[in-house]
Formats: structure tokens, C-alpha cells, sequence
């Protein structure tokens, strides 16, 4: 009797480890395979940002008279966020007041032809996802150059995947898009300048594709001194 | 028993084979992973360095490249100037260089308007980065003035925290000594300055410096008002002062305080100081509108009485900061009125002692002055009405910098004008050293961007920086040397792309004995190479 007791026991437990053991638990979400589609335009999808990423963004696109564009081209946008303009606008008037300037306190004391060339540098024609884009290697440029593509407003801009290692294995791991700015018309071999990570590629609104970059560290028009003194070159509204 | 055990073992072994197996989840990926194959790029520069390396116009060069016979038509450029294509073959591209070309990447443009970029192609003249110069990686921010410390040092001033990597080992904060081959020269300069210094400048008979800027403390004194005195190892000049003590019992240590020994401030940011022989004293200019100094012989510790002066943009003061009240100074001024209506830039010292004070501004007391104000030296502030009557209505915009070449006779403004009494004046305009136009000078046609810098040499050569692409439809990015008449120099320009603001040059000689510039400012590219805000390029005449 004692001994089926026992066994009772032991039963018990092993099915109750069955039953524990394949249990998921509450912390894993399986999200399943995220659609890129996006129902709206390449506007909708800034405007519905649940977390008001791109209001400024939005500002400068109707500052810039590129709504349309926006709206019914087929395009391809790296999106920056607003605290891209926040600081390269922060980095102007810290320029103004050092040469006396009033600082601006409105995004449209800027004029428009401005904010569209700031704006093209991250707009490119056509639909263009991650996979159409050539490898880069930051450390081996000559191997993987990458490419260089003129954007909307005609500025050569670098473009170029990067393949992540993993467990040690080079370029086994993820891609991630990256894009690089540089100044003038032709950039220095060897190395990228401004360099800047996509965050979320290949989202795809109706009529483009958005690639939203990791936000945080840069600056809108990628080099801030570049932003400031085209900004100081053209006639600022008081 | 030996059953049951069995038993035991059986079911237990069923369990965990259940679990394992039922808790397992399959990963089905093909050998891609989730990605498909990228693209590859048609074009691949195979070497990195062309052959021969560097070369002259009309040189011919020769390109590793591969994929040229799979492109329907291409043009080859050299930093935007197209090349004349001799021969290619699958791997290998022959071109001359063309004329008026300068150093910088190479680039393939195919028929359907793709860049393809290579090495950079560098271009043999007389302009070249000064290999004696061992900078590496100089400051992490903007320098604002140079001038020699000793015969074999020179010290910087600016926003910076680092030079050469020195962070690592000690404090580097604003402020650093170098030697002129480039290396680090060490100073009790411990803590540095704490905010922005503008301008240095040598004491009269002295091997010590004033400092002006933006900052509070220097090394462990505080309560600075943007101005003080250094000694020539950079440590600040500081004497002991009897203080008032409520509590002498307790607190002994009340009695005395350290401080700096020039007792003078002002209350806005100093922008430069010189030298006045006149009066044997020093001019600060800057954006302020009180002179500030302590009366320690009245104050009890850290809370000292402060003598407040009315006195804006322009100050003169003795070695220990005591104000001359003979200067700028209005007694009967009593509200808060500035000479000047606008801000003060820059600022340059001619060889008779006036000083040339430039900016936003368009009045000095009143007196229209349009961005350009002189005061005569030695006299109570008063302006160089020749001078001015020669300026005009001077320039319908700000003025942002301003250089002098005492041996040339000629000033330099830069800024954002383009009119200037009168003249044409693309934001650049030359003036003799009584305040007329030079009309010798005639600036180009400039694209792409303006200029932000320019500067004469001791030969008349004029170095000219912004952010310009072309200069008389010739690719010049940023950075030319042009003739006192404003044209592109011969052989001078050779250099590639430059970006920055260049805030300052020094003419020396290096260990060659070569004529050689240190440039400074805020300087991120030279001769299409990462430069660190100091750069010195050599000129080898031959």
C-alpha cells in the first residue's frame, strides 16, 4: 500500500512536470512575422507615429512644399526624428549667439528652399528596400564599398548594408542599412563620415519605402556645422 | 526491488523523452539565413593607391579597376575635373590628368549615373601638409588663437579637452602648450580654464599671459570674471590676500585666501586683447557691459565686494587689472547704454595701435560704423575719423572675421556682405591700412557655398577657406591661395577638399627651414584628410 502511495507520488509529479514544463510562460510574446506594409502614405505613416517621433519631421515636409512628394512619388525615406532637428537647430543658435544673432525659436524662420535641400539629403526616388542596396564594410571599404547614390536633391549620398558577425562568424549575422554624408562634392577615400544606422528598415507604406534611422545621436542634415552654416547663408526671418 | 527499479527508470525516462521532445521547436532556415543576395557593386577599384601615386598635370596615371568592359560608357573624373581616358582594359584604366586639377578621390561615372569612387589621387604642387608637423590627433575642439611661448613652444587657446591624447595622463582643458615640431609641451596648466578662452596675449616685458574668453576659474581659482593672468608655465598667476575674519577662534583659515593676482573682469565674453605700447597697458574688446574687480581688504572669505564699472565693448586696464578710467569711460553715464548697438566678432591691432573692432554692428556711440569700427591708439576711445571717412558706409552685412598683414599694409574682412562701401563685395573685401578699398583685388565668381576665411601672407599670397565648391569655374573645395589681384595662384593650388572654419594662421619656418603656415580653427578636412583643428602645410618653392 505504502509502496503504491509511492508511486502515486511519483506519477503525479511527472505529470505535473509534463504539463509545468511545457507551459509558455507569460513573458514570451510570439509577435509572429511583422508585415512591412504600411495601409497610408509615406506621410501617413510619420503623421501615425504612436509616439510623435516625426512632428517636427512632418513640419519641415510641409515647410519644405514636399507634401506631394510625400504623399504620391514613389520614394524612398531615411527618416531622422525630431530630435535630429532639435539638436542641429540647438547647435545654429548656439552659432547665432555666438556671432550676436538673434537665435530662432520656429522652425519656419527658415525658408523653404533650405529645409528642402536639408530634406532631400534623406530622399531618394524610387523604392529601394534593404536587399537592393550593395555591402559595406566600414573596415574594408576597398572589398565592400558599398554604394553611392544622388538622392532627391541631387547630393551624392553613401549607401550601404552592413553584415553583422556572428558567433564570431564575419557577416553570418544580421544586415542593418547604413547611410553616410559627406561634405562637399567628392568624399575622402578610405573612410565614411557621418555615419548613421538604420534602426527599422523596409517599412512600406503605399507609396514608399521608409528606412527609420537610429535617431538619438545624429543630427538633421548629418553634420550639424554643415546644418548651421547653410542656415547663417541664407536670409533667416525674425 | 529490482523491479521496481526498472520500472523507476523506464517511466522516468519516458517523462523526460516527453518533455525534451515535446518542448523542442524546429528552425528551418536554408543556408541565406532570412536574407537573399545583395547586389554587387560594377565597379571595384582594386588598389589603393594609383600608379604612380602622386602626379602632375598631364601625368599619365594608371588605375586598378575592375568591370569597366561590362559598363556601355563611362567618363573617369579626378576630384570633379574629367580625365581623358587613354587606354582600359578589364582590369586596368590608363588617364592623364588634366589641367587645373587638385588632389582628391577619382571617380568613375558610368552612363547611368552612378558614382563608383576610388583612391585618392594626390596632385604634386607647391602646397603640402607639413611632414615635420606631428600633430596627430591635435584637439578635440575648436582652437582660437596661437601665439609662440617661449622661442620653441607655442600655446593654444579654445574649446577643447584634449591634445594628442593627452587626456589620458593629465587635464587638458582650453588650454596647451606644443612645441613647433608639433609635440606636447607639459605646463601647470592642471585644470585649465573653465570655459572658452578667445585670446591670448604676451605681457609687455613679461614671459606671462593675460587670457580672456568665457570662463569663471582657472586651475583651482574660481571666481574669475573671463579675464586673468598666467604665468609662463601656464599655471595661474595668484597671490595671497588679508581677508576679514568674523571668527577668528574657529575659523583661522577665514583670514587669507588665495586669488588671482590680476584683479579685473568683465561681465560678458572677451573676445581678443592686445597690446597698447601707448599707454603701456591692454585693450580687451568683447560683448559686455561692466568691468568687474574685487576689494578684498572689506570681504570676508568667498563672498568678496565687488566694484561694478560701467564700460562696455572696449577696456583698458593695467598688468594687475586696474581700470583706466581715461579709455571708453563716460562718468556721467548711468543707464545701461552700449557703444555699440550690435556684437563684436573679431578684432585686429594695427602697426600704429589702433584697433580695428568688426561684427554685427552698425553705430559706435551713435556715429554710423556698418559692421567696421577703428579707434584711435592711446586716445580716450575715440574713433580714426580718416579711417572711417574712408570706410564708407562700409558693409550692408555682418562681419565675421577680420586679419591684418602688418608687412603687406592690407586688412582682410570676411562675413556675410556683399556690398561694401559701395564695392562688390561677395562676402570678401581688402582694405589698405587707412581704411580704403583696395581695388587692386578683385574677387571671382565663387559657387557652391562663401567664404568664411581669409588671411594675407607675408609674400602677398592670400589664403582663402569657406565652404565654397568652385572659384572661377575651377574646382576649388574650401580651401585656395590666391594673388593679391585675387586670382588662383600657380602651382598653389594643389590641395584637395577642406571643410571647417579656420579661425587663425602663423607663418614660420619648419626644421627644413621651408616657409610653412600653421592653420587653426575648426577643422575637420584638409587636403581631403581627417584633420584635427590645427594643420601646418608647407610651401616648397622649387
Amino acid at each position: 500500500m505504502k509502496n503504491y502511495f509511492k508511486i502515486f507520488v511519483f506519477c503525479f509529479g511527472a505529470i505535473l512536470t509534463v504539463v509545468v514544463g511545457c507551459q509558455k510562460d507569460q513573458y514570451y510574446v510570439d509577435s509572429g512575422i511583422s508585415s512591412a506594409k504600411y495601409d497610408g502614405t509615406v506621410l501617413d505613416y510619420l503623421q501615425d507615429n504612436p509616439y510623435h517621433l516625426f512632428d517636427s519631421v512632418i513640419k519641415v515636409i510641409k515647410l519644405a512644399g514636399m507634401e506631394n512628394t510625400f504623399k504620391s512619388d514613389s520614394i524612398t525615406f531615411f527618416a531622422p526624428s525630431d530630435t535630429c532637428i532639435a539638436a542641429s537647430i540647438s547647435y545654429l543658435n548656439f552659432q547665432l549667439a555666438q556671432k550676436g544673432k538673434d537665435t530662432i525659436s520656429n522652425l519656419n524662420q527658415l525658408p523653404a528652399e533650405f529645409w528642402r535641400k536639408e530634406l532631400s539629403l534623406y530622399l531618394f526616388k524610387g523604392l529601394h528596400r534593404l536587399k537592393d542596396y550593395p555591402q559595406v564594410d566600414p573596415d574594408n571599404l576597398q572589398v565592400f564599398p558599398g554604394g553611392y547614390f544622388p538622392s532627391f536633391g541631387g547630393k551624392v549620398m553613401h549607401v550601404g548594408v552592413i553584415f553583422n558577425t556572428v558567433n564570431g562568424v564575419q557577416y553570418a549575422g544580421y544586415r542593418q542599412l547604413m547611410i553616410n554624408y559627406f561634405t562637399g562634392s567628392t568624399p575622402p577615400a578610405g573612410y565614411l563620415t557621418w555615419e548613421t544606422l538604420v534602426a527599422s528598415s523596409d517599412i512600406n507604406p503605399y507609396n514608399g519605402i521608409v528606412h527609420v534611422l537610429q535617431y538619438p545621436s545624429h543630427k538633421f542634415g548629418f553634420s550639424e556645422f554643415d546644418f548651421a552654416n547653410e542656415a547663417m547663408a541664407v536670409d533667416i526671418s525674425y | 526491488m529490482r523491479n521496481k527499479f526498472l520500472y523507476f527508470s523506464l517511466f522516468w525516462s519516458a517523462v523526460l523523452f516527453i518533455c525534451f521532445y515535446s518542448c523542442s521547436k524546429t528552425v528551418d532556415l536554408s543556408d541565406h539565413g532570412p536574407y537573399v543576395d545583395v547586389p554587387d557593386v560594377a565597379i571595384h577599384f582594386l588598389n589603393s593607391r594609383p600608379e604612380p601615386a602622386d602626379g602632375m598635370p598631364g601625368d599619365e596615371i594608371t588605375f586598378k579597376v575592375k568591370g569597366l568592359k561590362d559598363l556601355s560608357g563611362f567618363q573617369f573624373f579626378v576630384n570633379q575635373v574629367e580625365a581623358s581616358v587613354i587606354t582600359f582594359t578589364d582590369s586596368l584604366v590608363t588617364i592623364k590628368l588634366p589641367d587645373s586639377v587638385s588632389t582628391g578621390t577619382v571617380s568613375i561615372l558610368s552612363k547611368e549615373g552612378q558614382y563608383y569612387y576610388g583612391p585618392v589621387m594626390k596632385i604634386d604642387g607647391k602646397v603640402s601638409i607639413d611632414a615635420t608637423f606631428d600633430i596627430g590627433s591635435g584637439t578635440d575642439g575648436q582652437i582660437n588663437q596661437i601665439i609662440p611661448s617661449g622661442v620653441n613652444n607655442l600655446v593654444a587657446v579654445g574649446v577643447f579637452t584634449d591634445f594628442k591624447g593627452q587626456k589620458a595622463s593629465g587635464a587638458v582643458n582650453n588650454i596647451v602648450q606644443f612645441s613647433k615640431t608639433g609635440g606636447f609641451v607639459a605646463s601647470s596648466a592642471e585644470g585649465g580654464a573653465g570655459g572658452i578662452v578667445s585670446s591670448i596675449v604676451q605681457m609687455n616685458n613679461s614671459s606671462q599671459f593675460l587670457i580672456g574668453g568665457s570662463f569663471g576659474s582657472y586651475n583651482d581659482i574660481s571666481g574669475l570674471n573671463n579675464l586673468t593672468k598666467l604665468n609662463s608655465n601656464l599655471s595661474i598667476d595668484s597671490t595671497i590676500v588679508t581677508l576679514i575674519n568674523p571668527d577668528t577662534a574657529a575659523h583661522p583659515e577665514n583670514s587669507q585666501d588665495t586669488v588671482g593676482t590680476f584683479n579685473g573682469g568683465v561681465s560678458g565674453s572677451l573676445v581678443k586683447m592686445f597690446y597698447d605700447s601707448k599707454s603701456d597697458k591692454y585693450i580687451g574688446i568683447g560683448n559686455f557691459d561692466k568691468y568687474i574687480d574685487y576689494f578684498y581688504g572689506r570681504s570676508e572669505k568667498n563672498t568678496y565686494l565687488t566694484n561694478v564699472t560701467r564700460i562696455s565693448n572696449f577696456v583698458r586696464f593695467d598688468a594687475d587689472g586696474l581700470l583706466d578710467s581715461t579709455y571708453n569711460f563716460d562718468p556721467n553715464l548711468t543707464v545701461n547704454k552700449r557703444v555699440l548697438n550690435g556684437y563684436i566678432t573679431d578684432g585686429i591691432q594695427l602697426s600704429n595701435g589702433n584697433i580695428v573692432a568688426v561684427g554685427s554692428f552698425t553705430s559706435y556711440k551713435d556715429h554710423p560704423a556698418h559692421g567696421i569700427v577703428v579707434l584711435s591708439a592711446g586716445m580716450n576711445a575715440e574713433m580714426d575719423d580718416a579711417f572711417m571717412q574712408n570706410i564708407g558706409s562700409g558693409a550692408d552685412g555682418d562681419i565675421y572675421k577680420i586679419t591684418y598683414n602688418a608687412i603687406q599694409h592690407k586688412i582682410i574682412l570676411t562675413g556675410k556682405f556683399k556690398n561694401f562701401n559701395g564695392h562688390s563685395a561677395n562676402g570678401i573685401v581688402v582694405l589698405n591700412e587707412d581704411g580704403s578699398t583696395d581695388d587692386k583685388f578683385v574677387f571671382g565668381k565663387l559657387e557652391g557655398g562663401s567664404v568664411n576665411f581669409a588671411a594675407q601672407l607675408d609674400n602677398g599670397l592670400m589664403i582663402v577657406s569657406g565652404t565654397f565648391e568652385k572659384y572661377k569655374n575651377y574646382i576649388r573645395q574650401g580651401f585656395m591661395i590666391l594673388t593679391p589681384e585675387g586670382n588662383l595662384a600657380a602651382g598653389y593650388n594643389n590641395t584637395g577638399s577642406f571643410t571647417g572654419q579656420i579661425n587663425g594662421i602663423m607663418e614660420m619656418k619648419n626644421t627644413l627651414s621651408e616657409p610653412c603656415v600653421l592653420l587653426y580653427g575648426y577643422i575637420n578636412l584638409f587636403d581631403n584628410s581627417k584633420a584635427n583643428n590645427i594643420v601646418r602645410i608647407s610651401f616648397n618653392e622649387n
